[in-house]
């Protein structure tokens, strides 16, 4: 469980990191390192050059707008739990972050990196699914911004250029008459969920739904995203009730069995979870 | 008057040194040497065809890339049988490094000598070793099929073993109801949280052997090491200082990586050190607990069991060095508390293409009480009787004692309950729980749960002999030195035999320094294991304190020229009985005991007062003496000793996701008397939360070719403090008889009858049969579905 020989690069600046990784054969992004450490450990993951990018000031900073919030690249798990800005702007951010690992690990690991990671377990992945958020990046050749449904490719793979770093990820705000909620099921506390839920629901003038839709974790190499509109949209939750929603999730979902859940138990206990994340918008 | 230790809840002294980080484990002793790094056979079942190191001995840094061919002496052959059994028909055990074939994953094939760990895994990159891959016996039902793991071991079958007491197929036949149960349990680990690891260093001008090790055995990490590298005992050393963790994995001895850190270490006058890391401890250390019962109850219409016939298989993995303990204990401790007239138990320990199987907190006992109070409960069920009135009625009665199961236990000796009281044991855990209200409590559940209750009890043999000893010596300076060949991993030794010496000796307890697992300061020992540490060594410090205790008093009577019968120690002062003013310090005992010339101190210079005393016709030292205020101790009891402990749980399931909650969790625990509270139930949480971790998170998860899919703490699933609810404790206190201080051993008991308790609760919840362990909320799910097709 020791990598294979690598060197270390700390960047000096977004320029400098997206230099380096235009130039560098066969590197890679270095954030919290939460991830790619393990796999360093195990050489699943063996690169040659990595670059940090977690002592950027430049990346370091949570910007709130009027409609959008926006997570600098060096912005920790912890720091988004506690910042109060976004506490009050996208309370669904912290409540995400509050079910990603263990605190020692939230005070390295950064939020974009786990959009950078592209786990389809990571919490992360399904908030800025289910928002329709975006990540903007960087490289020698300039910035882009790549929205949510575009980002995730596969397992661990997203749609990032090898010489492309992201320097923020873009959450819009919800808009009036709309709410969250996310629930998920874990082995232990802090593990990586067995399966998940995210919901946003909207509201119409009458207290009806008028769309809603949920991204779920684990069940498939991205995260799923679920709309309800047809089955909601002019009707109270309540009134479609759990066995409605139920059947209609087990009818979408296609998930995978592995150690900790058969394919039959991950697609019950999604639909469990879709149905209580959107129980909690009522 | 110097307060009494034995008995309080005296906080670990160990603890400010481990919390602060000042502890002294295997791998901070020094990275200036070389580091062993073993490549392992990535199939379970494989010949090798060849081994290609030519590659890493290019690697810069690289000191030696040995295969078995390179291996001299005795290392050549396999690692040693240390338990045999008559029943052990075909005993098997691996070479230090594989010779042609190679048995489980993680089996140990190439050595490489280099600067450091991160050199080693580049180099083991470059070897290149072709394999021959076979068919892998994984599981007990691939183990009973065709397939071999040992070509010349037919069938699989290690040991075949059966004992009974009584006649079982006569009680079968008589008795008014019979029922059978298929139970299992899966495999687990212990998981320490420091792995193996030794670090040898040759000093060649001295000639000796220096060996830290991290082992519960160093007294016979010496043995074996000086044996198999053909060197005198006298030139090896070792010491385990702290050990972060053992829980029988650390018993096994010696490891190939023992042999070759101290032959490397010789070989290349250099240090040499071995650190496991967490993939080779899933993979190459122990597992245990892979078992399948097959049961057979016969019982009357009041629910007393008239005869039990167990049949069992036992996976002990590829290979079976510590023999067939674990085993043996589960079919000697499955009777428990309750009276078995016809008992008959039979097993069979097989061969499988996985990690060898050795005893693991427990030792097999987890399986013994699941099958005993699984037994009961279905009895119960059968019956429509109380679950805690059918046990009440199998009961030993306390007046029952001695009471003679019948059979012979795992040290060789016949298995004697000396003292308990299991009734006691249960009413008071059911008034704990209050087993009485709970279908109260249960009316009360709320929506989308489920609630059960359980309770389970057992027995367990502990203080296994053969022996142990202690040393204890009062320096000069008032401190008092003890030692012990006995090691420590974690358990508080230090804390508890400082008590019993400060208790015998009359010292402060703040006076008493203790030393374990150092073959420098104690060259004898048995180990650290079966609950065994406080019993023996403790008994032993006792003996040793006692000696000196006696010396001091001899000594100091003639200083004081008064009767030794009237003299007594208090507070560190041999004085005359309820007269402080006539004493005499014991560290100017500890001079006089040692009549130098010279004087270093003042309490030396203080004892010259007394210098003299004696008959001047009469030799300093006479015949039948030694100098020094210290002695040896030793203690070997005739056998061992029968703790026991009820557990109840009160669980809560969770409709939708089949999660057990644990509401409430209690144990009554007895084990003898209590030296420590606040250890006994420091072991009884850390039993407790293995237990939990063994019913309901932990399992090995071999892949049908014998890959451990699950080799890390990210998908083995060792709970954390989070998911342990508060373990509530009470204690009994029914003192041995077999030994003077009347204890019995605590160590292991609070894993034991966990993942029965869990599945009598779980049951009670959901209305169908928990036969097998652990249980997965995924399985739950199914169990469910299935149930419910069933009963439709
Ligand atoms: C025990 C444990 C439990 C965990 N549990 C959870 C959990 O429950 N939920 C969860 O979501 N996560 C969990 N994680 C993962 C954790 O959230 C990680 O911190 C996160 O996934 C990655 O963030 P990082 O900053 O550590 O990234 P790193 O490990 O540094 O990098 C991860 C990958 O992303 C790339 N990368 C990182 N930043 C950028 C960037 N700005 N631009 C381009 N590429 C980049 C890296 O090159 C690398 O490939 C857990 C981790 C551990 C160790």
């Amino acid at each position: 469980m020791k990598p294979s020989p690598f060197s270390y690069h700390p960047a000096a600046s977004v320029d400098e990191a997206a230099q380096f990784l235009s130039e560098l054969e066969d590197a890679k992004i270095l954030a919290g390192g939460q991830s790619l450490i393990p796999l360093m450990n195990f050489r699943l993951a063996s690169p040659t050059h990595l670059i940090d990018i977690s002592g950027l000031a430049e990346l370091s900073e949570i910007k709130v707008s009027e409609s959008e919030v926006e997570i600098g690249a060096s912005v920790t798990h912890s720091q988004v739990l506690q910042s109060e800005q976004v506490g009050s702007a996208l309370p669904l951010l912290v409540e995400a972050e509050r079910l990603i690992a263990h605190e020692v690990i939230r005070n390295r690991g950064t939020l974009c990196g786990s959009l950078a990671h592209a786990d389809p377990a990571g919490e992360m992945t399904a908030v800025i699914t289910v928002l329709n958020g975006r990540v903007n990046t960087a490289s020698v050749s300039g910035g882009r911004t790549i929205e949510a449904a575009d980002l995730f490719e596969g397992p661990l793979q997203s749609s990032l250029r090898e010489d492309e770093l992201i320097v923020s990820a873009t959450f819009p705000k919800l808009g009036p008459r709309t709410v969250s909620s996310f629930r998920e099921v874990a082995r232990r506390h802090g593990d990586y969920a067995v399966a998940g839920a995210v919901s946003v629901v909207e509201y119409d003038n009458d207290d009806q739904v008028h769309s809603a839709r949920a991204a779920f974790l684990s069940v498939g190499p991205v995260p799923t995203l679920v709309s309800f509109d047809d089955l909601l949209r002019g009707n109270r939750i309540e009134d479609v009730g759990h066995n409605e929603v139920y059947n209609f999730l087990s009818s979408q979902l296609e998930p995978h069995g592995d150690l900790q859940a058969s394919a039959d138990y991950r697609r019950h206990l999604s639909a469990e979870m879709g149905w209580a994340s959107l129980e909690a918008c009522i | 008057m110097t307060t009494q230790s034995f008995g309080k809840a005296i906080r670990r002294t160990e603890d400010d040194r481990l919390i602060r980080g000042r502890g002294s484990f295997t791998d901070d002793a020094g990275s200036e040497g070389l580091s062993l790094t073993m490549i392992r056979s990535p199939y379970a079942n494989a010949r090798i065809l060849s081994i290609d190191v030519s590659e890493a001995w290019e690697v810069e840094g690289v000191r030696a890339v040995l295969t078995y061919s390179d291996l001299p002496g005795r290392l050549v052959e396999p690692l040693p049988l240390l338990i045999p059994h008559p029943s052990l028909v075909a005993p098997r055990t691996q070479y230090i490094l594989a010779k042609e074939h190679v048995r489980y994953v993680g089996e140990a094939v190439v050595a490489i000598f280099a600067t450091d760990r991160y050199v080693g895994e580049d180099a083991a990159e470059r070897v290149i070793v072709e394999y021959e891959p076979r068919k892998a016996v994984v599981g007990i039902d691939a183990a009973l099929g065709p397939d071999l793991v040992h070509d010349d071991v037919p069938g699989n079958v290690a040991a075949d073993h059966v004992e009974h007491v009584g006649n079982v197929d006569q009680a079968l036949d008589e008795a008014p109801h019979v029922l059978e149960l298929d139970l299992d349990m899966e495999r687990s680990m212990g998981s320490s949280l420091e792995g193996r690891a030794s670090h040898a260093t040759w000093d060649r001008h001295s000639r000796k052997l220096r060996i830290q090790n991290a082992t519960q055995t160093p007294t016979s990490v010496r043995f074996a090491v000086a044996n198999i590298l053909e060197i005198p005992d006298e030139q090896v050393e070792v010491f385990a200082i702290d050990v972060g963790g053992g829980f029988g994995t650390k018993v096994i001895h010696p490891w190939p990586e023992d042999i070759l850190t101290a032959w490397g270490a010789i070989e290349y006058e250099r240090p040499v050190k071995f650190t496991e890391d967490r993939v080779e401890h899933f993979i190459s250390s122990s597992h245990e607990r892979a078992q399948r019962h097959q049961i057979k109850v016969g019982f009357d219409d009041e629910g007393r069991i008239l005869g039990l016939d167990v049949d069992f298989v036992h996976d002990n993995g590829a290979y079976t060095p510590y023999g067939m303990i674990a085993p043996l204990i589960t079919a000697t401790q499955l009777p428990g508390p309750y009276k078995l007239p016809n008992y008959r138990v039979r097993f069979r320990s097989v061969y499988t293409n996985t990690v060898q199987v050795t005893p693991y907190r427990g030792a097999a006992r987890p399986h013994a009480v699941f099958s005993m109070e699984r037994t009961i409960d279905r009895i119960a069920a059968f019956l429509e009787i109380d679950r805690a009135e059918l046990r009440r009625r199998n009961f030993i009665q306390p007046d029952e004692f001695p009471y003679d199961l019948g059979m012979i236990f795992q040290d060789g000796r016949p298995a004697i309950y000396d003292s308990g009281n299991y009734p006691e044991l249960l009413e008071k855990v059911l008034a704990m729980i209050d087993w009485d209200g709970f279908p109260e409590r249960r009316s009360q559940t709320p929506p989308g749960r489920r609630r059960g209750i359980g309770v389970a009890c057992y027995v367990e043999g502990t203080g296994l002999g053969p022996y142990e000893g202690g040393h204890v010596r009062v320096e000069t300076g008032g401190k008092v030195q003890v030692s012990t060949g006995l090691a420590s991993s974690g358990q508080g030794h230090h804390t508890v035999f400082a008590q019993i010496v400060s208790d015998e000796l009359g010292v402060p307890f703040e006076d008493v320094e203790v030393v374990t697992g150092d073959t420098r300061r104690f060259q004898y020992a048995v180990g650290t294991f079966a609950s065994r540490a406080a019993v023996m060594s403790g008994n032993a410090v006792a003996e040793a304190a006692r000696l000196v205790k006696e010396k001091a008093i001899q000594i100091a009577a003639e200083a004081l020229e008064a009767n030794p019968d009237d003299l007594e120690i208090v507070d560190a002062q041999v004085q005359v009985k309820g007269t402080p003013a006539r004493g005499i310090p014991l560290a100017q005992v500890a001079v006089l005991a040692n009549p130098l010339r010279y004087s270093f101190s003042e309490a030396a210079r203080a004892a010259t007062q007394f210098a003299g005393a004696g008959d001047l016709d009469e030799p300093p030292i006479k015949p039948g003496e030694d100098p020094g205020l210290e002695a040896a101790g030793w203690y070997s009891p005739v056998r061992a000793t029968f703790a026991s402990g009820a557990h109840a749980v009160e669980v809560e399931v969770d409709t939708a996701t089949s999660e057990v909650e644990i509401l409430r969790y209690c144990v009554v625990h007895d084990c003898g008397r209590l030296i420590n509270p606040l250890i006994v139930e420091g072991q009884i949480h850390g039993g407790v939360a293995q237990g939990i971790a063994g019913a309901l998170y932990e399992k090995m998860a071999y892949d049908e070719d014998g890959n451990l899919q699950n080799a890390s703490f990210m998908d083995f699933l060792m709970p954390y403090c989070t998911e342990i609810p508060e373990v509530e404790i009470d204690h009994l206190e029914t003192p041995s008889p077999l030994n003077p201080l009347g204890i019995k051993g605590a160590g292991e008991a609070g894993v034991i009858p966990v993942s029965a308790v869990i599945a009598a609760a779980v049951e009670d919840a959901e209305g169908f049969q928990i036969n097998h362990m652990p249980l997965f909320p995924s399985e739950l799910h199914e169990m469910r579905l299935m149930n419910a097709e069933v009963s439709e």
